[in-house]
């Protein structure tokens, strides 16, 4: 694509191609930021006396690092509405199978 | 995407050639990406294993002509009914319809060239062949016994026979269920033809959407299940080990998450079948067409929540047992309002008894006897006293055998002329669809009978007040073989020397029809478009007053 | 403009069809593959739940360092995976390339830190069976969900790295081209794992520590 006898059009192009590849970074590097620091936090509150809700902590925190992977990295806000379907459906199921599970196992008196 | 707008342009050297012609070589089928040579080979593959499966049952119920037994030892008796259940639920059942006539149907009923990852499809047939060659190596290594259900502590800790091989077996076709039911779903939601709108899918197409989903999401739970099995037999890991605070009832609220949903992944797409068959020779609409679709979404979904019904004296929480209970009951509606909803296809039809209609016929007798025997034992203290009797066995059965396999019979007797562009012989075919009806309730009324009595299922020897039932359940069996032998022989004859078929022999509606038979490559000469709803044959049935014999439109036409 | 013509397979009509399909099958694999590790994760759920203090004690033997290396290895890596696909659908070939050798690699790291920590494990005999080295017993329940749980995600990881490998060699010697519908799989796959262990990470490592 690059006419290489004109030399001004190549660095042109190069120019495109560097502010594509900053674009490219960008979003993910940010996202990628935020997940190393919700995962420091999650670590830091391992070492806090909070009882049971040590456990609720990290799983709220484990929660919102998946939701942000799944919205920005794997591109789910753009997704066809099939594919969202499809991960709520996935979602869905397990819920259905904690849930039913669980009805039994804490409701057992013996 | 809601609506397909997708042309293909089908490439030219592949005009008028039949997909049988397109290489006669064995390797030329053994990496063939054809969703129908694929299908053919699925189709082989688990007749092979429907008669391994059906020789070990056929081996018991001999065996239990006598209270004391005949020839068997206890340990031979509990290999054989394990291994006829392992081999007949996951080598028959599961793949038996949505692999087969799925697999060859289901693109060309919407109009698609192929399945969406053809390569992908190859590759699920082989996982089937890996699945395959582990159980026949087991059956080889002397069997399992833990019953097709695999439960610990049993399988994982005391069980001196290959449970690992078995459940290796059962884990890898699992997967080639998975592909088959992603392939499926990305079929039906990319590759519509042009007007094929979702309201507009056959009622089989409609079922391998729902059936797919199924498959998808239940059958891993299936392989976790399976794993933590073999994790405790193999490395000792005390997963349901009591003495390290493990439950032995969690294996059961893993195996039956998968394992109830199974019965809907056997009985939907023969729901598909019938519906397609009942439509063509009653000539009529299906009746509630939107119905039927809602009911078998409602099916696949209610059909997850259901599981604990097998559980109810496993010593789960009396809360449970109420929560499984009812919910068991609200699956019986939709499953009430098909049985309903074909009756109402049949009313005021011209009721053609060709061998599909027959067998179809005999599914909506047994499906109905299965599924009311079902509500005896969704309901808590009837289950109580019905646990793990004859009663079970015979309901199970009632769905299993005489709905999906008469439901399979009904799919391939009909198909089969656009399969392999033969017609079989239809005195045989309806002989054989009569005997197989026969033999089937011969079979299992009596288990029904002797299971309320309290005669336990799996036992080796019985009280002699048991006896004339469990021959008159043998003699069943006998006639329930000879039915199944009976197509093998007709079929492959006609192979041979049966008449051509023509494209439409039945003049049914659906788009696979409107093809040669046997289709070529990419299934249709020229791009198909469809205009109209399916089923478009006669509004009130082929009446005797118009004598109308006229073919009923084609859902679509080529472009 | 570039070369797609060998992208396109049966049989789809176009490439931004079949690159929404194999996204589309990519997605209903993942949900089949929540549910297989949502077994796990009830079945942990329910023993936790009956044997808090057990796996509280148990917990406390897992090696956070090597478990924190790998969750940071694991999330860099899906950084590098993400520019990998935008890099595809751009049709930059090279930093596609690069991209994908560092996932790959980061992915290799995580292994041998799991290796390591493994071994560090064994000569501490925290595998189930008679000479388990903690009490109550309930403990050891703990550690045999600690063996599946990550073994079963480093086998799903292998499996990754091993196809990464693959598609970077195809890649490489323009087999296939990158902007074919591939990569979009791939990266699916890739994140999805890193999401799990990401669940797996609190569970097993941060458990017991206060």
């Amino acid at each position: 694509m690059t006419d290489p006898s004109n030399p001004q059009s190549g660095a042109r192009e190069r120019d495109a191609r560097s502010e594509q590849a900053w674009w490219l970074w960008k979003g993910p590097a940010l996202v990628w930021l935020a997940l190393i620091v919700l995962f420091g936090i999650s670590f830091g509150v391992a070492y806090l006396p909070l009882g049971g809700a040590n456990l609720a902590a990290h799983l709220a925190i484990a929660a919102v690092m998946i939701v942000l992977l799944v919205t920005f990295l794997m591109d789910m806000r753009n997704a066809t509405a099939i594919v969202r379907l499809i991960g709520g459906a996935g979602l869905f199921w397990l819920i259905l199978m904690f849930s039913l599970t669980f009805n039994d196992y804490l409701s057992r008196h013996y | 995407m809601t609506d397909a707008t997708l042309p293909f342009v089908p490439p030219l050297d592949s005009y008028g050639e039949s997909y049988l012609d397109d290489g006669h070589t064995v390797m030329s089928w053994l990496t063939t990406t054809d969703h129908k040579r694929i299908a053919i080979l699925y189709a082989l593959s688990i007749t092979v294993f429907f008669f391994i499966g059906g020789i070990a049952i056929g081996m018991v119920r001999l065996e239990l002509i006598s209270p004391t037994g005949l020839f068997l030892t206890s340990d031979e008796y509990n290999r054989l009914f394990t291994m006829h259940g392992i081999i007949m639920v996951w080598f028959f059942l599961v793949p038996s319809i949505p692999a087969t006539m799925g697999n060859f149907i289901l693109p060309m009923m919407i109009g698609a060239p192929d399945v969406a990852f053809p390569r992908l499809n190859l590759m699920s047939w082989y996982l089937y062949v890996g699945g395959a060659a582990f159980t026949v190596y087991v059956l080889f290594s002397g069997g399992v016994d833990t019953g097709w259900t695999f439960y610990p502590p049993f399988s994982s800790q005391y069980s001196h026979s290959d449970v690992i091989g078995a459940a290796a077996g059962v884990f890898v076709v699992g997967f080639s269920s998975i592909a088959t039911g992603i392939n499926f779903l990305a079929t039906i939601h990319m590759l519509r033809c042009p007007g094929m709108t979702w309201f507009r899918l056959p009622l089989f197409a409609w079922s391998m959407y729902v059936v797919s989903f199924v498959m998808v999401l239940a059958t891993p739970v299936l392989a976790m299940s399976l794993l933590l099995i073999s994790a405790e037999r193999y490395f000792g890991l005390p997963i349901f080990d009591p003495s390290a605070g493990g439950d032995p009832l969690l294996f059961q609220h893993l195996f039956w998450f998968y394992s109830h949903p199974a019965v809907y992944i056997m009985i939907l797409p023969a729901m598909g079948v019938v519906s397609e068959v009942f439509a063509c020779f009653a000539r009529r609409r299906v009746f509630g067409y939107a119905f039927m679709v809602y009911s078998m979404m409602t099916i696949g979904v209610i059909g997850f929540m259901v599981w604990g019904h097998h559980m109810f004296v496993a010593g789960q929480s009396q809360l449970a047992n109420l929560v499984f209970s009812f919910l068991s009951f609200i699956v019986a509606v939709p499953s009430a309002i098909k049985v309903f909803n074909w009756t109402g296809t049949l009313y005021r039809g011209h009721i053609g008894f060709e061998a599909p209609m027959i067998y179809a016929l005999g599914f909506l007798g047994l499906f109905t006897i299965g599924g009311l025997t079902g509500l005896f034992l969704a309901s808590v203290p009837i289950d109580i006293a019905t646990t793990d009797s004859y009663f079970v066995v015979a309901h199970f059965h009632t769905i299993m055998v005489g709905g999906s396999v008469s439901a399979f019979m009904a799919g391939i007797h009909y198909w089969w002329p656009k399969i392999t562009g033969k017609l079989y012989n239809e005195f045989w075919a309806q002989f054989a669809a009569i005997t197989m009806f026969l033999g089937f309730n011969v079979t299992f009324l009596p288990q029904f009978i002797m299971g309320w009595l309290g005669m336990p299922r799996r036992y080796h020897y019985y009280p002699a007040v048991f006896q004339v039932w469990h021959v008159l359940s043998s003699g069943g069996a006998v006639i329930l073989a000879t039915a199944y032998l009976m197509p093998l022989v007709y079929l492959t004859w006609s192979l041979f020397y049966g008449e051509k078929a023509g494209d439409n022999p039945w003049h049914a509606t659906g788009l696979e029809w409107q093809t040669p038979s046997p289709p070529p490559r990419t299934n249709f000469l020229r791009p198909p478009r469809v205009d109209v709803d399916p089923y478009d044959y006669h509004d009130f049935g082929r009446s005797a007053e118009t004598g109308d014999e006229a073919q009923a439109r084609p859902q679509g036409e080529p472009t | 403009m570039s070369d797609t013509a060998g992208a396109l397979q049966h049989p789809w009509p176009n490439l931004r069809l079949q690159r929404e399909g194999v996204g589309l099958g990519m997605w209903l694999f993942l949900a089949s593959e929540v549910l297989f590790f949502g077994a796990l994760f009830v079945g942990f759920a329910v023993y936790r739940s009956f044997n808090e203090d057990a796996f509280r004690i148990a917990g406390a033997h897992t090696e956070i360092v090597y478990g924190s290396i790998n969750t940071a290895l694991l999330l860099t890596s899906s950084l590098t995976m993400t520019v990998a696909l935008r890099a595809a659908t751009t049709n930059m070939r090279d930093l596609t390339l690069v991209c994908l050798a560092v996932t790959a690699a980061l992915g290799v790291a995580f292994l041998i830190c799991k290796g390591l920590e493994y071994r560090e494990d064994l000569k501490e005999h925290l595998f189930p069976g008679p000479h388990f080295p903690l009490s109550p017993p309930a403990t050891q329940m703990f550690w045999g969900f600690y063996w599946i749980m990550t073994a079963i995600h480093a086998v799903h990881l292998t499996g990754g790295i091993a196809v990464v490998t693959v598609v970077f060699v195809l890649f490489k010697r323009r087999i296939i081209p990158v902007q074919g519908s591939t990569m979009e799989g791939v990266a699916i796959y890739w994140h999805f794992v890193d999401s799990v262990w990401l669940v797996l990470y609190p569970l097993i490592y941060l458990a017991g520590r206060s």
